[in-house]
């Protein structure tokens, strides 16, 4: 029941009142969360930078794939440089930013980059972003301790694995303390549906008998989908076999925690999580 | 309510549990004749024979085999591995030490974890892996600079490795390129060279 009720919660007011008999219980549940109601959007406007998100969404995926391997995550892997903070030593404008993207530093470990304007202006779009998200930052010292009691209590590894423990459907956390900001844990606790990565989609797909799977999506080309099941069965399905494909990259079976943790609390499992740092290496 | 929400909350309300169950229990291993659609371990059994006793191909129809699918492996070295087969799914090692998941049917990659042996590694005769072994969900390897890996089956990520104690260096010229052998809950492995 509390896994039904976990996905319940991710069901949008709307459609909630629309779609539920209206019971007295149910409808105490509607005033309380009326009475947070207030709260929400406040919080909503965390690291706002008014810059178009989508171009936030590629710059952090140009950053992911090429910046981080110096600069880290964080942006501040280069002793003496911070790129996560929205100041820099050598340039003043993106525009500075975009030349020193593309051209690189002389003299320095910075070098250029065979990647176009429009790119380069993503990823400082994404800097801006990174800026923000650290400048909102609520996260500062929580309690590791209790974050891991969260982690139980609201039944993450029904999901998300860490070691050897927990569900592989969702994303593995074993290592999230050295893959994710703190910044983004947040975020992702609070709008989970939010930019979901390519690896951590999930797909449905409805067989030509009309059975309907969905999963976890491993792998997919022109022929064939191959998806994790519930279960966690490995499953290859051809194409030519399947009515429909939907790579679900706009909604999760993750619930959203806005409104429904304290910001201590969200600070705590953000702590517990930035300390999960990989697997022990003998 | 999205569709994914509906269709795992028909799932989770049907109280599907989650499976967590070992895949290769090592009672599976002892009997591993029992199932010759799968090949459990490097030998296919404990006797070793290396023999399949599928019955689908036969020395009156060898002739007539045609290619099914073909996976490009990534490496110009040595293909030494013999592949292992659970439940249509084939796992295998390209050289020198990056296994792989695939689709046995079809040849499709599930997943692909990628370990790159320290460059120090001084193989005798190659950058070669001849395999893994597998017991629950997990699969082990050894690996040119003499680590030792454990794998999840089902995602390719590393649960652990490590560097086994009183062998010698892979500097020296020792590796791993044997397959694991799994008895009961211990995983037997040795080194070559040196």
């Amino acid at each position: 029941m509390a896994a039904i009720w976990a996905l319940r919660r991710s069901i949008s007011l709307s459609q909630y009142l629309s779609t539920a008999k209206r019971s007295k219980k149910r409808l105490y549940i509607i005033y309380a969360a009326l009475a947070v109601w207030p709260l929400a959007p406040l919080s909503a406007q965390r690291g706002n930078t008014g810059r178009d998100p989508h171009e936030v969404q590629t710059g952090s995926e140009v950053f992911n794939s090429i910046c981080t391997i110096c600069h880290g995550q964080e942006g501040n892997q280069v002793p003496g440089i911070d790129l996560a903070h929205g100041t820099f030593h050598f340039a003043k404008t993106d525009q500075d930013l975009i030349h020193i993207i593309r051209n690189g530093i002389p003299g320095t470990e910075m070098p250029a980059n065979n990647m176009s304007e429009a790119s380069a202006a993503a990823v400082v779009s994404y800097l801006h972003q990174m800026a923000a998200d650290n400048a909102d930052n609520t996260i500062t010292n929580g309690n590791p301790d209790h974050g891991k009691a969260l982690y139980q209590s609201l039944g993450c590894a029904k999901c998300h694995r860490m070691g050897e423990v927990g569900s592989r459907l969702g994303p593995d956390l074993t290592n999230i303390g050295n893959l994710r900001r703190s910044a983004v844990l947040e975020r992702k606790l609070l709008d989970p549906a939010k930019d979901i990565l390519p690896e951590n989609r999930f797909v449905t797909v409805v067989t030509q008998s009309g059975r309907t799977i969905t999963g976890r999506l491993m792998n997919q080309d022109t022929f064939t989908v191959l998806l994790m099941d519930p279960s966690e069965t490995l499953l290859s399905f051809d194409r030519a076999d399947l009515k429909q494909v939907t790579i679900e990259d706009k909604s999760t079976i993750m619930p959203s925690y806005q409104g429904k943790l304290s910001n201590q609390d969200v600070s705590d499992l953000v702590t517990y999580l930035k300390q999960q740092k990989g697997v022990p290496v003998q | 309510m999205t569709k994914l929400l509906k269709v795992l909350l028909v799932w989770f309300a049907a109280g599907v549990s989650v499976q967590l169950g070992a895949q290769v229990t090592s009672d599976d291993l002892l009997n591993a004749a029992k199932e010759p659609q799968n090949w459990l371990t490097y030998s296919g059994t404990y006797m070793s024979q290396r023999y399949s006793t599928l019955s689908q191909i036969t020395p009156e129809n060898v002739k007539n085999l045609s290619l099914a699918w073909v996976w490009q492996n990534r490496s110009l070295e040595l293909f030494e591995a013999t592949p292992l087969v659970v439940n249509g799914v084939m796992y295998t090692v390209q050289p020198p030490n990056t296994v792989v998941a695939l689709d046995a049917k079809t040849g499709r990659v599930y997943w692909t974890y990628e370990y790159d042996p320290s460059p120090n590694s001084r193989a005798c005769c190659g950058w070669v892996n001849r395999g893994l072994a597998i017991l629950g969900n997990t699969l082990f390897m050894g690996t040119l600079d003499q680590r030792f890996l454990a794998i999840d089956a089902k995602t390719g990520h590393l649960l652990w490795s490590t560097q086994p104690e009183d062998v010698p260096s892979f500097e020296r010229g020792y590796s791993y390129t044997v397959a694991p052998l799994v008895v009961k809950d211990k995983v037997i492995v040795s080194s070559a060279g040196g």
